[in-house]
């Protein structure tokens, strides 16, 4: 079997098509949630998958598609926290999947089906807190049921077609060659690494959880929707 | 491929199928069924040209063959349904189309002498209880001619299913997937031409019906078909049927969750069909899950920590 491998030409390829896929799929969108700012998005199920093979650069080709599409009819100021929404969703599960294993991404192992959908959970909830509080304190824009829509779009369709797709691209037939880990900022040892990801997983539940079915006035809480943004960074440069 | 993923492939192209009901509501009432298949192949056939156009280069006879043979086999499906739904109850369809459960066992035993395990023929059993417990059986509700369509559908179904795993450990997967749906496409289209002559001129191409059908299309026919023919490489013709009888478990779920798109919860969930969504998800488990291997680690792992 040939190993298809990460030249060049086909790294650009297959970043072209999620780039592609993701802008052409979001425009034509089929159920809108919330008018203006998300809807049912099938394609969400192609930056989990992508971020696992091609790292940044797919965070960029899925946050760039994403812009494209906003084009479409959609453009706006509040069209940036889109793209960092994007490129996050992406950018995340590469992220922290070197946390956990230092095999190259594939689910052949049970251990690693549980890493995958752990993975995609947390940039899920990331992606949708993110969202929801940059949206409120930049643009003043104020949703409860946003970001559960984005949420189940960032969780459920990676897992339903971003898994399988995954685990085609790395089945012996065509068996994808993924780029390399980068190197965290700071070197601490990963076992502190995955306490702060499962902290952070918490804090992020217990908002979107507040938000959706407790507090009603989250809105007007500004610390707990910085939070997000604060811890987030913290992640990425782990 | 380890037997986990290629049942996750298989899973996940039930799901496609299954949700589909909630992408077809946005399409027009006068596009007829051929209308439909023809419009979904040709638009999935022409994503897939365009995404492998380089694999083309690798088409042989065998592999034109065999995509030929799938396709016209999934439309006589395609066909015998139609024909059948239009003549029975949605209810006694629904038991007759779960029978490929028994059917693709038998065929494998004829075929290559293999009998099914203990596990997959408990899980059998419990699936077609779980059917009947939904549907409800009454011998009236089964007149000969639509009886006869739907058993033409599911023997047809079988043998696509026997068949497709054959030709996928052969057969570049991917060009197999686009020569069954350009020959469906080529199918439909001459079908419904002939049922409708010129419609596809006529028909009003609105934004949400170019939205419905290319969505349609990619999920349901490119997506699917690939992935069905990648899993079907690896996994066992009884572990496809098993995990495909899910499906009304997936549509009683789903419209839970979208009772609009699946005309309510009420239509869908009473206590029967609850107890039988539950007898197919333990047939499910049963067959696909090895659950004696479980119990093995926990020991194991129970043992590990008291040592």
């Amino acid at each position: 079997m040939q190993r298809l491998e990460t030249k060049k030409s086909s790294q650009v390829l297959v970043i072209l098509l999620a780039f592609l896929i993701h802008g052409i799929g979001i425009y034509f969108n089929v159920m809108v949630l919330v008018e203006g700012f998300t809807e049912v998005r099938p394609v969400n199920a192609v930056p989990v998958p992508a971020g696992l093979f091609f790292g940044p650069v797919a965070g960029i080709a899925c946050a760039f598609g994403n812009l494209l599409a906003d084009c479409f009819g959609q453009l706006a100021p509040s069209s940036v926290v889109g793209f960092i929404g994007n490129f996050l969703a992406a950018y995340l599960p590469f992220k922290l999947w070197y946390l956990y294993t230092d095999e190259e991404p594939n689910v052949h192992r049970l251990k690693n089906l549980f890493i995958y959908v752990w993975v995609t959970f947390i940039a899920a909830i990331a992606v949708a807190c993110m969202i929801g509080s940059l949206l409120w304190t930049a643009f003043g824009v104020w949703t409860d049921s946003l970001t559960l829509y984005i949420f189940m779009n960032d969780f459920c369709f990676p897992l339903f077609f971003g898994l399988p797709v995954f685990i085609v691209l790395t089945s012996p037939t065509i068996n994808i060659v993924c780029v390399k880990p980068v190197k965290s900022i700071i070197r601490l040892p990963d076992r502190i690494k995955r306490i702060c990801v499962i902290v952070y997983a918490v804090v992020l539940t217990v908002i979107f959880f507040l938000t959706h079915f407790g507090v009603e006035n989250m809105k007007g809480i500004m610390w707990i929707l910085y939070l997000p943004a604060a811890v987030l960074t913290l992640i990425l440069t782990l | 491929m380890k037997k986990h993923e290629s049942n996750l492939v298989v899973l996940s192209v039930m799901l496609c199928w299954a949700s589909a009901y909630v992408f077809i509501k946005g399409l027009p009432q006068e596009l007829s069924d051929f209308g439909y298949l023809a419009l979904m192949n040709g638009i999935a056939a022409v994503i897939l040209a365009v995404i492998f156009a380089r694999r083309f280069r690798y088409l042989n006879k065998s592999n034109i063959k065999h995509g030929v043979l799938l396709g016209l086999l999934m439309m006589l499906v395609l066909l015998f349904e139609k024909e059948g739904v239009d003549r029975l109850t949605a209810s006694s369809a629904s038991i007759l189309t779960s029978l490929d459960i028994l059917i693709v066992p038998t065929l494998m035993l004829v075929f290559y002498r293999r009998r099914p395990p203990k596990k997959q023929v408990v899980a059998i059993a419990f699936i077609l209880a779980g059917v009947i417990s939904t549907n409800g059986l009454s011998l009236k509700d089964f007149p000969i001619v639509g009886t006869l369509f739907m058993l033409g559908d599911c023997v047809c179904m079988s043998l696509y299913t026997v068949v497709a795993n054959k030709y996928c450990k052969k057969d570049d997967a991917i060009l197999l997937a686009v020569n069954q749906i350009v020959t469906m496409a080529i199918a439909a289209m001459i079908l419904w031409t002939v049922e409708e002559p010129g419609m596809i001129f006529r028909l009003n191409y609105t934004p949400a019906l170019a939205s419905s059908l290319f969505v349609l299309a990619l999920f349901t026919k490119a997506y699917a078909y690939i992935m069905l023919m990648f899993g079907q490489a690896y996994a066992d013709p009884v572990d496809v049927v098993i995990i495909f009888a899910l499906e009304p478990v997936v549509t009683m779920i789903l419209a839970v969750f979208i009772p609009s798109a699946f005309g309510g919860v009420e239509e869908n969930f009473s206590i029967t069909t609850l107890l039988g969504a539950i007898l197919i998800a333990i047939g499910a488990v049963i067959g696909e899950v090895d659950i004696k291997r479980f119990i093995r680690r926990f020991r194991g792992g129970v043992e590990c920590a008291k040592t």
